[in-house]
Parts: structure tokens; C-alpha cells; sequence
């Protein structure tokens, strides 16, 4: 691995890590825009810092390092965005999935199968991140720095820039609206 | 008597394993008498054992590659910088 940085053509950079990257962002941002702006972001900064690259990392593991950051960005962006709720609303939101009496409004039922078996099923998987994209953001970008990027509580949050509470209601309604999707659309199909 | 509504965020903090002790006793009690919510209860867990064993398949499977649109857009806009180092 050469360590001559006047040597690299980022160019190649695309061929080689292009695919991977945009995969990474996009299954973090669900948006393909914000994804390729992500992984533009980030081949410009590796660019403009390759004198900073330690030959001892792979080339890879070092621009994921900088993707991660320029996603984290892009979360923080849309949190600020106009239009962009406050924590009373999430917590508003969640109890509008409530009966005036508390009770659940959610209809449930027994799955016919396990989503654990089904882990090696490419087509659930296709379903279950069809669902996470359909998340509202707000309720994704929690969920996917937690269940994918298995990012700490506390981390989630500072860069959210949200209270542990927000961060629970989030997570929450995440979950109850994937329950929800993946009923829906793949075990509702398999009762059938 | 706590209803499903006041209980709904103790599920999720017991699937990730952070519910103290009176929380968790909270919780327990309300399963006891709620079969909806010991539904969703399962199901969450059922849901965080699959990610578990398969979190790489979170990442799109219908995206393989990049569009080849974006690869060019991507390419050019590096090609630009490298001819003009000082902007940006």
C-alpha cells in the first residue's frame, strides 16, 4: 500500500469503495439523495486530508470512519430543518396510538412464524428495510443508529440532540410501526 | 392501575435490557393482565433476536451497486477538485 499521497486518484476511490459506501449511507439515510451527497462528502474530505491517512488503516475502514461522520451531519441537519417537531410532539405522538383509556389501539396478533428463522430469508429482509424507510425520520434515525449501528444510548442523543426520554418515545414508536409493517406485509401473506 | 399507554416505553427499555428494578416490576405486572401488550412484548423481542443474529442485512438488498448516474456525478465532481485544490 503505498503511502505517496500524490500517488492516489480519489477517481479510483469510486470503483473501488463507491458501491460499498453508498450502500452504507443509504441503509442509514433511506433517502438516495442524502446518501449520494453523504458519500461525495466524504471522497471530497478524504481528498482534501489524504496527508492525514495512516497507511497502517485500510483504505476502506478509513473513509467509513469519515461516511459515519458526514451521516451523524446529515441527521443533525434534518433534526434542525424547519417544520422539524419538538420532543412534546413526539411524546403527543405516541399517545395518539392510545385509547383516551390508555388501552392499545394497535390491533395485534399472532405471528405464524419467527422473524429469527426467517433471518436468513433475503425477501424478509428486503420487506424490513422497505419498512424502516417508511419510517418518519424522526423515529429511523433513532432506530438505525441503535439497532445497526449498535451506537450507545447516550451517543444516540448527543448526536441527535435529544433527552433520554425523546429517545425512548422514538424508539418506541419505531418499533411499533415496524411491528405494524412487517405484520402487515409479511406475516399477514404467510397466515394465508 | 397503569394502562398500556403508561407502560408502552418500559417494553422497549426491557427488550434493551435497561429497565431498573421497580420498572421492571411495573412492567411484569402489567403483562400479567394484559395479553396485548404481552403480544407486542414477544414480537419486539422476536424482532431484536433477528437483528441480532442478521444486522448486515439491514443495508438494502435491491442496491447493489451504485446507480451508474451517481458513480459518473461522483467522479466528476472529484475530478473537479482535484483540478481546483484551493476551493472548496
Amino acid at each position: 500500500m503505498t503511502t505517496d499521497s500524490d500517488s492516489w486518484n480519489p477517481q479510483e476511490w469510486v470503483d473501488r469503495h463507491g458501491d460499498y459506501l453508498y450502500r452504507f449511507a443509504l441503509a442509514r439515510l433511506h433517502d438516495s439523495h442524502d446518501a449520494e451527497e453523504a458519500v461525495q462528502d466524504t471522497l471530497l474530505a478524504a481528498w482534501k486530508n489524504r496527508d492525514k491517512f495512516q497507511a497502517r488503516a485500510s483504505e476502506r475502514t478509513w473513509l467509513t470512519g469519515i461516511l459515519k461522520n458526514k451521516i451523524n451531519d446529515c441527521y443533525r441537519a434534518r433534526t434542525k430543518a424547519p417544520g422539524h417537531l419538538d420532543e412534546e410532539s413526539d411524546v403527543v405522538a405516541l399517545e395518539s396510538m392510545f385509547k383516551s383509556d390508555g388501552h392499545g389501539l394497535i390491533p395485534t396478533s399472532g405471528w405464524s412464524g419467527n422473524p429469527a428463522s426467517e433471518a436468513e430469508n433475503v425477501e424478509f429482509w428486503a420487506i424490513f428495510h422497505d419498512c424502516v424507510s417508511h419510517l418518519p425520520e424522526r423515529t429511523a434515525s433513532a432506530f438505525v443508529m441503535r439497532e445497526l449501528d449498535r451506537m450507545d444510548r447516550r451517543e444516540i442523543c448527543k448526536v441527535l440532540d435529544i433527552t433520554p426520554t425523546n429517545y425512548w418515545v422514538r424508539l418506541h414508536r419505531a418499533r411499533l410501526k415496524l411491528r405494524e409493517c412487517l405484520e402487515r406485509n409479511w406475516f399477514q401473506g404467510k397466515r394465508d | 392501575m397503569l394502562t398500556c399507554k403508561d407502560v408502552a416505553v418500559l417494553l422497549s427499555q426491557e427488550v434493551d435490557g435497561e429497565l431498573g428494578l421497580l420498572n421492571r416490576a411495573v412492567l411484569q405486572t402489567h403483562l400479567a393482565l394484559c395479553s396485548t401488550c404481552r403480544q407486542i412484548h414477544r414480537q419486539f423481542r422476536l424482532m431484536e433476536d433477528a437483528l441480532d443474529e442478521s444486522r448486515e442485512f439491514l443495508v438494502p438488498a435491491s442496491v447493489e451497486t451504485l446507480p451508474d448516474e451517481t458513480r459518473q456525478r461522483l467522479k466528476r465532481s472529484l475530478h473537479d477538485a482535484m483540478d481546483n485544490p484551493e476551493s472548496g
